[in-house]
């Protein structure tokens, strides 16, 4: 992103604030925490999916259709006898066979492992958007606050470039040399509509809390730590007693209200999105409420810029001695271009180094295998890195001969 | 002098902007009283909340547009104040012997803390469920519980009897409730053919 220019207006800002390119790191991150709880999502409802998929279950598609009608209303269009029906984005909609229903299910587990790892990730989470809010449609009957977050973040991976880092897409472009190394740089805008978005989901919540009267009395906390259905891990009985009720009632206004507003501003926003993990931590610690903190905390990232999350990686990896290793390459041989933007690319903690060697083998300096020891070190590599042969073929094929442009003399070489 | 290169299309900032107004739109909050507005003053947010609900919440632009694509958003979490109704369900499953059985629908609290992170959505349904507004969902609930304790085709079950239970969360230094109120909210005559052609079925 520019750096703010100096009497410059504020509609300047704003654009450049929402539409200036950046690294697409954190989008990259931010889709594979998304894409991972996503997966998890679908797995947690696969479990007792005869009760709210089945034809014969507790929510049967028709039950569905009465709690949520699959159409919003019919606009009246000339010549045409019954209007348009304007309907929710659903394509299980008139389907009842509960083994097309299934099949649909188990592609959309795999369309988000494929958005988690960003393989053909435009397709990916494309499909995984349409599915999941056709889900949605279909079951409303069962969808709480984490759902929605999750509905709509997958809408956003889907409309915006998600794949352009941290993905297999990215390391097959670079395979190809279609990208150079480096960071991708791509207009901001989706991730600042999830910021956005964010902040448009705590001020909601804070403005309408502002009209119960508990949460104006201190005591809204103190009614869900006593509902045993929501009840979790044990929690110490301070915590439940006033005045600690009043500390976390009006700790939580804060905390939600500052992350609306005090976290756009980089002096603060460290402090805002701790407050936010540490009241999600504790909803998740102490109610069963799955995924929803999860979630709500995956979507903090947005809030940093690429370029600082690829600077927490490296800035972790120097701090992991233990985890640095160094690969030898075969003696007279070097990376080629791509390959070692590649091998960059999937390393984000910048961990693994590849030195010059000087036997005919692949080695490495502490030991074992380096093909094995190469993608266990580089995080990215952890996506494809354990199938079978794949990895030592990338490294092999990811050196060249070094070209020798003046042979030395005869006699010198024999010297050698 | 060169033109400098444009950040994002206009098309796509456009679509931003009309992102932005429609889920701010439709995820403001309904305001509480829509009646007593009109003696409020000028500047009292309530008036802008009845403003976005009479004229913009609607607006089949904006309302088209998150409904269709699942933008759709209301965050309403513990607000405007937390739920203090703790509650589950049973049922009486009566068989045409005339014997009776009780079916426990899951009941979050009482299961280990990995299955209550599975077994949720059960109590998120039940919460709708139970609701008098949506009482289109208890025939289909009923005939499903006589499905899950479906076992002996001679003796099949012909009624399921609904029972609510709960407890109201009583405020700081009140007396808590121990004991749960139970209420039989719904009976039901099992569908037999259903019941048989369900049970047919492979999944």
């Amino acid at each position: 992103m520019s750096k703010p220019q100096p009497e410059e207006s504020v509609l300047r800002a704003l654009d450049r604030y929402w539409f200036d390119k950046g690294s697409a790191t954190t989008m990259g991150v931010f889709r594979i925490f998304m894409g991972t709880l996503s997966f998890i999502n679908l797995l947690l409802m696969l479990f007792d999916w005869d009760a709210w998929f089945s034809e014969k279950g507790f929510l049967p598609s028709w039950i569905g259709a009465m709690f949520l009608p699959p159409t919003i209303h019919v606009v009246n269009v000339p010549f045409w006898p019954h209007g348009v029906p304007i309907s929710r984005l659903n394509v299980l909609s008139g389907i009842s066979d509960p083994r097309v229903e299934l099949a649909f299910y188990l592609f959309l587990i795999v369309c988000s492992i494929f958005t988690t790892i960003g393989l053909w990730t435009r397709a990916s989470s494309l499909l995984l958007a349409i599915g999941m809010v056709s889900l949605h449609h279909r079951d409303a009957a069962l969808l709480h606050g984490g759902d929605t977050v999750l509905r709509v973040c997958i809408l956003y991976m889907a409309i915006g470039p998600f794949g352009r880092a941290c993905s297999v897409d990215r390391l097959i472009r670079l395979w190809k040399g279609k990208e150079p190394s480096g960071p991708v740089l791509v207009s901001l805008w989706p991730q600042r509509l999830i910021c956005y978005n964010v902040a448009l989901i705590y001020f909601t919540t804070v403005w309408l809390k502002s009209f119960g009267g508990l949460w104006k009395n201190g005591t809204a906390t103190w009614y869900p730590a006593r509902l045993n259905e929501f009840h979790r891990f044990p929690v110490p009985d301070f915590m439940n007693n006033i005045p600690m009720v009043y500390v976390t009632t009006y700790g939580t206004l804060v905390t939600e209200l500052s992350l609306a507003t005090l976290v756009f501003f980089k002096p603060f926003r460290k402090y805002a999105l701790l407050g936010g993990i540490m009241m999600h931590a504790f909803i998740e610690y102490s109610m069963n409420i799955p995924l929803f903190s999860y979630l709500m905390a995956a979507m903090y990232i947005c809030f940093y810029e690429g370029e600082e999350v690829s600077g927490w990686f490296e800035r972790l990896g120097r701090r992991f001695t233990k985890w640095h290793a160094t690969i030898r390459l075969p003696h007279d041989t070097r990376l080629k271009p791509q390959s070692l933007a590649i091998l960059d690319a999937v390393d984000p903690f910048k961990v693994v180094t590849y030195l010059p060697g000087d036997t005919s083998e692949w080695g490495t300096e502490s030991g074992g295998d380096p093909m094995r020891v190469s993608w266990t070190h580089s995080l990215g590599a952890w996506t494809f890195g354990w199938i079978p042969g794949l990895w030592r073929k990338l490294l092999t094929n990811s050196i060249e001969p070094i070209a020798v442009t003046e042979p030395a003399p005869v006699k010198e070489r024999v010297k050698q | 002098m060169a033109k400098p290169e444009r950040n994002a299309p206009i098309w796509v900032k456009f679509f931003v902007l009309f992102h932005v107004i429609a889920i701010t739109v439709w995820a403001l909050p309904q305001p509480p009283d829509t009646k007593k507005t009109d003696r409020l003053p000028w500047y009292n947010t309530q008036r802008l909340l009845v403003f976005n609900q009479e004229h913009l919440h609607n607006f089949p632009l904006i309302s088209d547009y998150v409904l269709v694509t699942g933008f759709w958003q209301y965050w309403d979490m513990f607000a405007p104040n937390p739920v203090q109704r703790d509650q589950w369900c049973d049922a009486d499953v009566v068989y045409k012997n005339g014997q009776t059985k009780k079916y426990q629908y899951p009941r979050i609290f009482d299961l280990p803390i990995p299955t209550k992170y599975i077994k949720e959505r059960y109590r998120k349904f039940y919460e709708r469920a139970q609701d008098s507004n949506y009482a289109f969902l208890w025939a289909r609930s009923a005939q499903n519980i006589a499905l899950l304790n479906y076992d002996d085709p001679n003796n099949p079950p012909v009624e399921i009897r609904m029972h609510r239970h709960y407890q109201w969360v009583a405020a700081p230094g009140k007396l808590q409730a121990k004991d749960y109120g139970d209420e039989n909210y719904f009976n039901y005559t099992v569908d037999q053919k259903r019941l048989k052609a369900e049970k047919a079925e492979p999944l």
